[in-house]
This record gives C-alpha cells, structure tokens and sequence, in this order.
C-alpha cells in the first residue's frame, strides 16, 4: 500500500538528531516502515549527523581505552541469533513490538468514550504528553481539539478522515499548535490507529472540555 | 600529561584526512572477517569524535568516556547490520551514538525500523545514478552544511549534537518554535538541493 501523508521534515530532523520524545518517535518509526520516501530523507539526516560529528573537535580518551574495549572483542554477541528475533504479532510493526503483547485486535481495550476504545503505551515519564493506541468504531467523530505541542497520529489498520483527507495504514498526520482537526474513523471498520503527543490536547467546546479529564489525551 | 594531551590531538587530527571510503572499507572488513585491526582504525578516528558528541550533551568527562567505549563496542557487535549501499561509516556510526545516548543519558527507548519486519516496505532499487551519487553524499553533505548561515548552523548543530528537542533550541536561543523549525527546513533543505534531489 502506498502511503500518502507523510512526516513534517522538522519531525524527521528532530527523529534523527535524537531530540523528539519516545512516543513521538514510536510514530515516526511506525511510519517509516511503511514509507521507504521517509526512510531515505532519514538517512540523509542522519549523513548530516555523521559530517557533524566527522567534523567535531575530537576528545582524546582515556590511554588505556582502545585496548580495554579490544580485550572485550572477544565475548562476540555478533551473530543473529533466533532469541533476538521477535514473533510477528497480528499487524504490529515492530518498532512497536517492545510495547505491545499482543496482535492489535487481541489487546485488552479499555473503553473511553462511546466508540472509542483505548490502550495506554509505556513511554518514558519525562515527556509530558501520552502515547496510546485507540480503537474507534466506524463512523465515529474524535472531539475537535487543538494541540499545545506536537500530535502524531499514524494509522495502524482501517483508516479516518479529516479536512486534510483519508488516512490509512502507515499514514501519519503530523499536525502542530496551529492546527484545529476533527477526524472520523471510516465506515468500512474499525480504525486502529497510535496517537502521541508532547503536550496535552486543548478539546474545544464546553461538552469536549467536560470529556477531557476523562479522555485524558 | 599535557604533553599526551597534546600528542593525542595531533594524533586525531592527522586522522581527520582519512577518506570515507576508507573508512566504509575498514567498518566493512569488521562485518565479514572481524578484522581487528581495521577496528583500531575505526577507534582511532571515531572513538575520540564520539567522545566530543558524549560530552556535548551532559559535560560529564568520566560519563562521555564510557559512553565512547561502549559505542565502539556495538560497532564491533553489530557490524554485521551495516550496510554499505545505503549508508557511510560515519552515518552508520552517529546512529549507533545517537541511540545509545538517547538510552543512557534519556533513558528512553528508541524507537527504530527492523529491516528484518515483514511489514517493511521495501525500499525501491536504485538505479546507477543513484548508487553513484551514494559516494559523494559525504562530500556533499558536509560542504552544503559549511555553507549554511550561522543562524541555521546554530539550530542544525543543536539538534544533532545536543539532541535537544525543538521546544528546547527555542528556548535556549529565545526565539519563537516556528523559527528554529524553518531554519531547520531551510539548512535541510540546502542539503538536498546539493544532493540533488527533487523530493
């Protein structure tokens, strides 16, 4: 399947330069399995890091420090081996796989708003924001919200709709504070999809506000 | 001790002549035959760089030290990852620093690409031209980010050396986000143009 929305190039930069949050990252990964066109602007990024740090005034190290890590050659943890290679659960990339136990449609979904079901990921704590995935039912409407910082949505299965168009599997909507959206999840099934953010989303209109201490993303 | 300093600095910067070619060659001859002395090349030029990259981010000699050790180490171990079409050395060689600093100094996870997952969707062959221009990404790359304007020098070498976020730079440099992501479009930009590439 060919993917038609694609990361922000100051996303991709912050992925290679290492500065973009875990769940953030976690959605650009997702997306870059998909989309070979991203994954050759990553590298490019990261051959930027590379003339960077090919440039950089070296630090000499310790005297003993080559020979120390030479004399640790020798324990070769080299070789692929099947313990490394991780079970291709039902339709999870694997970037995701460290998070999930199970294929999508086997996950123990907590509902959260009628229509919309959700499992919470384990990001690191430092981030403020959340990373979760949501399941949401045919047909049905996310509030309308703005965003105080960065929101990646990347569909996993099924797709949805906004102003901007339809997104399927391994789109990414790669929306900043300025955008106002309201996606709905298409009719032909249901939309699995992973949401991150770096900072909480600002719901609008008095009912959506009331939903949010509940929805919580 | 000075006089080691000092010999040790002359020493890296004699190595900074070494052609990426070469050192492709040596990163190479480490994946297929665990060639340990094309490995002490490697250490001598890349150890004391990723050092400086360490220490940028956390101004900690003892941390930058052993974070250099143990990034030579996984070179060694996962050579056998790299691959010379898609990527040089030092590409190949920021990644593996840039990971491990995220896991030690963030303690995050660092989510990344399997080339192994089925879901993978395959990159399209290139054709002559495109593995042609692969040899001189190095050198285009690296004059397309000499040529950069110091303002958007300062905000390229903040995101790939301190890895900061953007919300960050911006802080640090007292300029709105938007700024520090168009200077960040515009130097890419820049790069792909010398790359010359029409995406």
């Amino acid at each position: 399947m060919t993917v038609n929305h694609h990361a922000m190039d100051e996303t991709l930069l912050a992925y290679a330069g290492g500065g973009l949050p875990e769940g953030l990252s976690l959605a650009v990964a997702v997306h870059l399995t998909h989309c070979p066109q991203c994954r050759g602007e990553v590298r490019r990024m990261e051959s930027c890091g590379g003339a960077l740090m090919d440039g950089i005034e070296p630090l000499p190290l310790d005297g003993d420090a080559m020979s120390r890590v030479m004399s640790q050659l020798d324990d070769d943890a080299s070789a692929p081996s099947a313990a490394d290679a991780k079970p291709a659960a039902g339709g999870v990339p694997a970037p995701l796989r460290d998070y999930v136990a199970a294929g999508l449609h086997d996950l123990p979904w907590r509902p959260l708003v009628k229509g919309i079901q959700h499992y919470p990921l384990a990001t690191s704590g430092t981030a403020r924001g959340t990373t979760r995935l949501l399941r949401i039912a045919p047909g049905t409407f996310i509030p309308p919200h703005g965003h105080d910082g960065s929101e990646l949505t990347v569909v996993l299965d099924g797709s949805f709709s906004d102003e901007i168009g339809r997104f399927q599997a391994g789109d990414l909507a790669d929306l900043n504070g300025d955008v106002t959206h309201q996606p709905i999840a298409d009719a032909d099934g249901p939309c699995i999809c992973l949401i991150a953010t770096d900072a909480p989303l600002r719901f609008k209109g008095l009912v959506s506000r009331m939903l949010q201490p509940l929805v919580g993303i | 001790m000075l006089h080691n300093v000092a010999e040790a600095r002359k020493v890296q910067t004699d190595s900074e002549a070494v052609d990426p070619e070469v050192l492709k060659g040596w990163l190479t001859a480490v994946a297929v035959d665990r060639d340990r002395q094309a490995f002490q090349g490697l250490f001598r030029h890349f150890a004391p760089r990723v050092k400086a990259y360490m220490y940028r981010s956390d101004r900690n000699h003892e941390l930058a030290e052993e974070l250099a050790q143990e990034t030579m180490l996984q070179i060694w171990r996962k050579a056998h990852l790299f691959d010379s079409e898609k990527a040089g050395a030092s590409t190949w060689i920021f990644a593996i620093a840039r990971n491990l600093r995220i896991d030690r100094l963030r303690r995050d996870r660092r989510p990344e690409i399997d080339t192994e997952d089925p879901m993978l969707v395959p990159d399209a062959p290139e054709d002559g031209e495109q593995s042609a221009l692969r040899s001189e990404e190095a050198r285009r790359v690296r004059e397309a980010l000499k040529s950069l304007p110091p303002e958007q020098a300062e905000v390229v070498m903040l995101n790939f050396f301190e890895g900061l976020p953007h919300t960050a730079i911006a802080e640090r440099l007292s300029v709105p986000l938007g700024t520090v992501k168009s200077r960040l479009r515009l130097a890419f930009g820049r790069v792909r143009t010398a790359l010359g590439d029409e995406i």
